[in-house]
């Protein structure tokens, strides 16, 4: 269980993590979403007692996270990939972390084992590969066997397989009672793994439910409609504008309707005598509203074209 | 009543079982670094080194062969074993170790004192062992000396304290500066820069004197001209708790 009541960081005049309130239940795994920068490491380490609040406060199960007697016991946390010094080896990593809380030095094997790293525990934890350390990182959060997980992009530089078990892993921990809270910014991976969804952008709570209904508070369902007959399409586009649907021209003989049903638009072609070859809702995703709801709130975005062509940049010279 | 009682009582016992979790964990991260015993290793050669040369260059029959080993540790030992304390601190700020460890102890203080007793414990203990290995090289490379058993074995136990309180300094400096460069230049300054700086200033001599430097000396060598040994051995802790305090004071406010 984590509770979080008014926490802010600010760091100098840029605010990190602003106002946020939420409670993070057991039993459930909560992602956590948000654009680069939207504060989402930043509240992962205020949670750990790692940066002070400015202001507000964060709990872990009941208590804030450095008056917990034994930490790991508690939270297991995976923040940064690299949290090992590079040159010891795993096993002794992950030993003097057993020690740090007197969990007995079997355990150490055991996480080793449980993440498939048993093979390199005498290997110097700077050898690994990303995703060797992330495997590493796991290992670390579960040492205490703990009954609040906090994963920052825990599949990160993960492969397929890696993915797929950290996703099933997860889920068991969730259904064994235990807090899982994880940020990620893979949403179909969030989409399958996740019970609840928490969207902050810059560090402000945008959205906070289960995936459907943040799904549905996101998203717009369209109807998408394709017909042989452009000239019926034009008809039955006018009849669902009159009906106050949102209709947009996707091709010369294809329809994106917003603001109705797939049924309605059926209908109102069936009494248009209109002939279609397809009509389809289209299934509202996380990515999507993820996109929609983080619309205003991404900071460090591309902007098209941002690196000048050749020519462009020949043009500079020559101006020059 | 009871309960008023225990609930103290039981807090100190688990504040004490932390505090040894901390420690443990802390000598296990220290002797599982291979840096660790290049830098014993360093130490001890040093060590032979030059108290080999001072044994040899010294020509006085009532030399102890204590000297040689004092030498040492005043000229390049204690700092080797200096730095075996700042790459505690400074080594886990330069890579994500900084972060597991508070993880692991959250309580700033309570992970500044395990790493203080810890690296002082390790410090103290293969500054006794540099003493003795220079002290046997003193004897051997010695033309003529005066052999007095209790006054070499104290003078052995004086680089072992002495080889702990600047080890405690320096970690303590670490864990404010957090960067082995500064943390080097700061010890540095602290020991050679800012005697200089000081020595020209009317009433420098006696603030030199009480510099870790100084104190040092007076410890080691028997009194500076401001202080005598009680008074080194007291200047150099009031300089290893300053230190420590500082850091404490520093590392409670700042984020990790
Ligand atoms: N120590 C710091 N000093 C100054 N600014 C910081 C510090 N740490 C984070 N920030 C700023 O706080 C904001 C939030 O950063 P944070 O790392 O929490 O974002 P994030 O949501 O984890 O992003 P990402 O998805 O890229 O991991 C960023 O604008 C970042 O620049
Ligand atoms: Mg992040």
């Amino acid at each position: 269980m984590l509770t979080l009541r008014g926490l802010t960081k600010r760091y100098g005049e840029k605010t990190a993590v602003d106002d946020l309130t939420l409670d993070v239940a057991p039993g459930k795994v909560t992602g956590f979403l948000g654009p680069n920068g939207a504060g989402k490491s930043t509240t992962m380490r205020l949670i750990t007692g790692l940066d002070r609040p400015t202001s507000g406060s964060a709990l872990v199960q009941g208590r804030p996270y450095a008056r917990l007697d034994r930490p790991l016991r508690t939270v297991g946390a995976l923040l940064d990939a690299r949290a090992a010094h590079p040159r010891r080896t795993a096993y002794r990593h992950l030993l003097a972390m057993a020690r740090s809380n007197g969990i007995p030095a079997r355990r150490v094997p055991e996480v080793l084992e449980a993440v498939g790293l048993a093979d390199v525990a005498d290997k110097r934890a700077g050898s690994f590969s990303l995703g060797m350390s992330q495997r590493l990182g796991i290992a670390a959060a579960l040492l205490g066997d703990p009954a609040v997980l906090l994963l920052d992009e825990p599949v990160n530089g993960l492969d397929p397989d890696g993915v797929r078990w950290v996703r099933t892993f997860l889920r068991s921990l969730a259904d064994e009672g235990r807090t899982v809270f994880l940020s990620s910014h893979l949403m179909s991976e969030l989409e399958l793994t996740a019970d609840r969804v928490v969207v902050i952008g810059r560090g402000r709570l945008l959205a906070d439910g289960t995936v459907a209904d943040v799904v549905a508070a996101g998203t717009r369902r369209t109807v998408r409609v394709r017909g042989p007959e452009p000239g019926g399409l034009r008809l039955l586009a006018d009849r669902l504008a009159e009906a106050g649907a949102e209709v947009d021209w996707t091709g010369p003989n294809a329809l994106a309707v917003a603001g109705t049903s797939a049924e309605r638009v059926g209908d109102l072609a069936h009494r248009a005598h209109v002939r279609l070859h397809e009509l389809r809702a289209e299934e509202a995703s996380l990515e999507e509203a993820y996109l929609r709801l983080t619309s205003d709130s991404v900071e460090y975005a591309q902007t098209g074209g941002a690196v000048p062509d050749r020519a462009a940049a020949g043009e500079a010279e020559v101006v020059r | 009543m009871t309960a008023a009682v225990t609930e103290p009582v039981a807090r100190t016992v688990r504040r004490r079982t932390a505090l040894r979790w901390a420690v443990a964990a802390e000598w296990t991260k220290l002797v599982s670094l291979r840096s660790t015993w290049y830098l014993l290793l360093g130490a001890l050669a040093l060590t032979g080194l030059v108290a080999s040369a001072t044994g040899v260059l010294t020509h006085d029959p009532g030399a102890s062969p204590g000297d040689p080993a004092v030498v040492a540790e005043l000229n390049g030992t204690c700092l080797v074993l200096a730095s075996l304390a700042m790459l505690a601190v400074t080594g886990e700020q330069a890579t994500g170790g900084a972060a597991t460890a508070l993880l692991c102890v959250p309580d700033r203080v309570r992970l500044l004192t395990a790493k203080a007793l810890t690296l002082g414990a390790a410090v103290c203990a293969t500054g006794l062992a540099c003493a003795l290995l220079g002290a046997v090289c003193g004897a051997l490379a010695l033309a003529r000396s005066t052999f007095d058993a209790a006054a070499t074995a104290g003078q052995l136990l004086a680089v072992a304290v002495h080889a702990a309180l600047l080890g405690t300094l320096t970690l303590g400096l670490a864990a404010v500066v957090r960067r082995s460069a500064g943390t080097v230049t700061a010890l540095f300054g602290l020991l050679f820069l800012v005697p200089v700086a000081l020595d020209p200033v009317p009433g420098g001599e006696t603030a030199v004197d009480l510099l870790p430097g100084g104190a040092s000396e007076a410890w080691l060598l028997g009194g500076n001209g401001t202080l005598e040994r009680p008074g080194g051995l007291l200047a150099l802790l009031v300089w290893a708790l300053g230190a420590l305090l500082a850091a404490a004071v520093v590392t409670r406010r700042r984020d990790a």
